[in-house]
């Protein structure tokens, strides 16, 4: 308890030494170590252990009367020693002082359908909106989601492969095997453009004579099982970060965000920006406040037009909802363009 | 005395003689049930019975020479003694290393309702049973499910409908000797249906929570209600980005009183990170927008006597006529910000004491929906809104919508793929009408409201 209190302190302390605007300060750490045992009816006896650590920090700033915020967080599977030590909850402290100052000159974003670049990494939860939802096993065999009976039909563009994996080692969203028992691994749910594969539990797997793919998770044991995402990422591509930008004409090259949404059934899915450029003949004019960005899940990725060498998965932040039950998950994605995507900013 | 009563005041005697200066606890035993049916067939049910105590110590502390009150906050559902001594332990070491806030608020002296007060706050406010058997439950889930499917043949699936019911024992006490127990009771019950096919599928619900499922809006009428939503939405389109006036119905509206609520959250005020935080006393809304903060409403599912300081409760105006004229408050922010404690304490069993309001009811207008439509003449009407694009610190605002379009003062086709963008102090300001159609969410009652001049990005 006194370590985390002595790191939390020291953040404190450097982020206002960073820079005399800083003027409130929020910094929390947690960390948990969860013992699982799982008992079922055919004989197996199961017990993991799962550690989980995450830091966050947000700042406000304020310039000439106005005020701003920003706000970073990481972690993943481990122990709490790796963020007492090093280097990353300085450089997550940095990172929140960085954007706070950077939204004091942002201007407002523009309105309207336009090509925008995400920058990788978090920007994953493109992914996780858009794609990962409609495919969990629950929603397709019910029916009720816009991706049902659409196995082996075209839902990206060719060279978009995006993949679920449990697996990873020490990542927020990894689990050794789920809540069920079944070993995590990887279910590729796009391949090279072609809708492959569901999320599935046990239950939803044998309703639908398919197989369980490790994504059965519950928040607790006071919570039903239900099929849940682990680790949600776009597998790279070769094109260079730089070449994506420089191909934007006008419109917006979106590097962070913050929490999304998703309506399953008729896919519609949003998603925050909360570091964000407005973009001209391939060159950065200005940061743009934050604003939702809009999409259809079933044909945003047909408009995908280059995709990065650069994967990134996420710092260790996401944490997603559904049914009013919440499971630590992992996002990524290489630096990716999109022909087109509404952006809801307040410039019309 | 409650068994909930003895085990609160048990633990603040434990933690005084663990050393503490000063404490509260507050401790919770839930019961809830919910049964889910999809497609006439009960699909899960669900049973709840859990129970808990926090803990809050306050010591003193003398560092450097400076002198003040540390605190900190624990909870368990070990009620066992050798639970409760954990706990105080657990609590006390917590508080040690915590720092000392010259301007903390030990949990002695606040205003508490009298016994008196008391007495008459349970014959005005008595608990009714939620008046539901399992079986009653799911039966009202059935009849729910089957009128929104019975609704048009445009109807083509179901989420299902879920009930849900539960009574919650709540027992605060203070080492100040106040110590006061409640009950309180809900029923719910909601559904959610699909119309169309394919690629032109559309989702809506319906739903209502009240204290006692007698008070519920009829099970038919809530399934009827989901079911016309959807079916309202088939055929939805897009919409050219450009600024218009929105009309939010209530149910949306809500949100809008939501991010007021946490603007005018006096902890938010007290570390910069609210937007209003500079605005008392001016006017922030046009002239006929009042909204008040009322802990005791006839309709309301937010009413209390005390807060979760035990600090008693009552009305507070936050608008009027437009001029925001106060915070909420619990006593720490109330010291702070030098005014009187609201009473808008909310504390969970563990973490610190956080502001929330009680019933929050906004002044209805003069308007049918009908009339505000006409008065628009031209724009959009939001029934739905996803994604949670606010900043709190500036106003901005830009959130997913989805609604109807309107053409010359009628409703004319359901757009959706559109956002919504502004900030929401030129939004607050740009209020041109207010509904006469108040209706009660919990603990939120709004009416439709038209806002000139947002930002609508989408494309036809």
């Amino acid at each position: 308890m006194a370590d985390r209190k002595a790191l939390l302190e020291r953040l404190d302390a450097y982020a206002r030494s960073l820079d005399a605007r800083v003027k409130q300060v929020f910094a929390n750490v947690s960390s948990s170590f969860t013992d699982i045992r799982i008992v079922r009816m055919d004989g197996a006896d199961l017990h993991d252990v799962r550690p989980l650590v995450r830091l966050n920090i947000s700042v406000v700033v304020e310039h000439n009367g106005k005020r701003e915020t920003g706000s970073a967080g990481g972690g993943g599977r481990f122990g709490l020693e790796r963020m007492l030590q090093g280097e990353e909850a300085e450089r997550l402290t940095r990172e929140a002082v960085r954007l706070a100052l950077l939204n004091l000159d942002a201007i407002a974003a523009p309105a309207g359908p336009m090509p925008v670049v995400l920058g990788p990494g978090w920007p994953g939860i493109l992914l996780h909106e858009a794609i990962g939802h409609g495919l969990e096993g629950d929603f397709n065999r019910k029916g009720t989601s816009a991706f049902a009976g659409r196995i082996g039909q075209r839902v990206a563009a060719i060279g978009v492969t995006v993949v679920d994996d449990g697996s990873i080692r020490e990542r927020r969203g990894s689990l050794n095997i789920d809540d069920e028992g079944t070993p995590t691994g990887r279910t590729v749910l796009i391949e090279d453009g072609i809708l492959t594969g569901y999320l599935q539990d046990k239950q939803n797997a044998r309703l639908m004579g398919m197989q369980p793919t490790g994504n059965g998770r519950r928040e607790s044991y006071a919570h039903p099982v239900l099929p849940r995402m682990t680790n949600t990422f776009m597998l790279a591509g070769e094109a260079s970060p730089d070449d994506i930008l420089k191909s934007l004409e006008r419109g917006i090259y979106a590097v962070n965000f913050g929490g999304g949404q998703v309506d399953i059934t008729s896919g519609k899915f949003v998603f925050t920006t909360s570091e964000a450029y407005l973009v001209e003949n391939g060159k950065i004019v200005a940061p743009v406040k934050g604003a939702t960005l809009i999409g259809d899940g079933p044909s945003v990725l047909t408009r995908v037009s280059m995709i990065g060498n650069d994967l990134e998965l996420d710092p260790g932040v996401g944490t997603c909802g559904k049914d009013g039950q919440s499971v630590p998950v992992g996002v990524g994605l290489p630096t990716l363009r999109i022909d087109e995507l509404t952006v809801g900013g307040s410039e019309a | 005395m409650s068994d909930l009563q003895t085990l609160s005041a048990q633990l603040i005697d434990l933690a005084r003689k663990a050393g503490a200066h000063s404490a509260d606890a507050l401790s919770v035993a839930d019961v809830s049930d919910a049964i889910r049916v999809r497609h006439g067939v009960v699909e899960s049910v669900e049973h709840e019975d859990s129970r808990g105590i926090g803990l809050r110590a306050f010591v003193e502390k003398k560092e450097d020479g400076k002198h003040g009150l540390a605190f900190a906050s624990a909870s368990t559902s070990d009620i066992s003694a050798a639970g409760l001594k954990r706990l105080v332990e657990q609590v006390m070491v917590m508080a040690r290393i915590s720092e000392a806030d010259p301007d903390a608020m030990p949990p002695v002296g606040a205003v508490h309702p009298d016994a008196r007060q008391m007495t008459e706050w349970q014959k005005h406010h008595p608990c009714p049973d939620s008046a539901w058997s399992i079986e009653a439950a799911r039966d009202a889930a059935l009849a729910c499910e089957s009128a929104a499917l019975g609704y048009s043949d445009k109807i083509s699936n179901s989420e299902g409908a879920e009930s849900g019911f539960g009574s919650m024992s709540v027992a605060y006490a203070s080492s100040d000797g106040f110590a006061a127990a409640y009950d309180k009771t809900s029923a719910s019950l909601s559904v959610s249906v699909i119309a169309g096919k394919n690629d032109a599928m559309q989702r809506d619900y319906a739903w209502d929570r009240q204290l006692s499922s007698t008070t519920l809006r009829k099970p038919q009428d809530i399934g009827r209600e989901a079911a016309e939503r959807t079916v309202k939405r088939l055929g939805a389109g897009g919409l050219n980005s450009g600024s218009m006036p929105v009309v939010f119905e209530p149910r949306v509206a809500t949100s809008l009183l939501g991010h007021l609520s946490s603007a005018v959250n006096g902890r938010a005020v007290l570390q910069q990170r609210s937007f209003l935080g500079d605005s008392l006393e001016q006017s922030i809304f046009p002239e006929f927008i009042s909204i008040a903060d009322d802990p005791d409403h006839p309709d309301g599912l937010g009413n209390r006597l005390f807060d979760g300081e035990g600090s008693r409760c009552s009305r507070l105006q936050l608008i009027d006529q437009g001029r925001l004229t106060a915070f909420l408050t619990d006593r720490y922010a109330a010291g702070r910000l030098k005014t009187t404690p609201g009473g808008h304490a909310r504390r969970g069993l563990t973490g610190d004491i956080g502001i929330g309001s009680s019933n929050l009811v906004m002044q209805a207008g003069p308007l049918s929906r009908q009339e505000m439509l006409h008065e628009i003449g031209n724009g959009l009407l939001v029934c739905e809104l996803i994604g949670f694009g606010i900043n709190g610190v500036t106003g901005d605002y830009s959130r997913g919508a989805s609604g109807f379009l309107i053409e010359n003062g009628e409703i004319t086709r359901p757009v959706q793929e559109i956002t919504i963008a502004g900030n929401l102090r030129d939004m607050f300001r740009g209020i041109r009408h207010v509904g006469s159609d108040l209706t009660w969410f919990g603990s939120v009652a709004v009416p439709s409201m038209a806002i000139d001049g947002i930002t609508v990005a989408g494309q036809a």
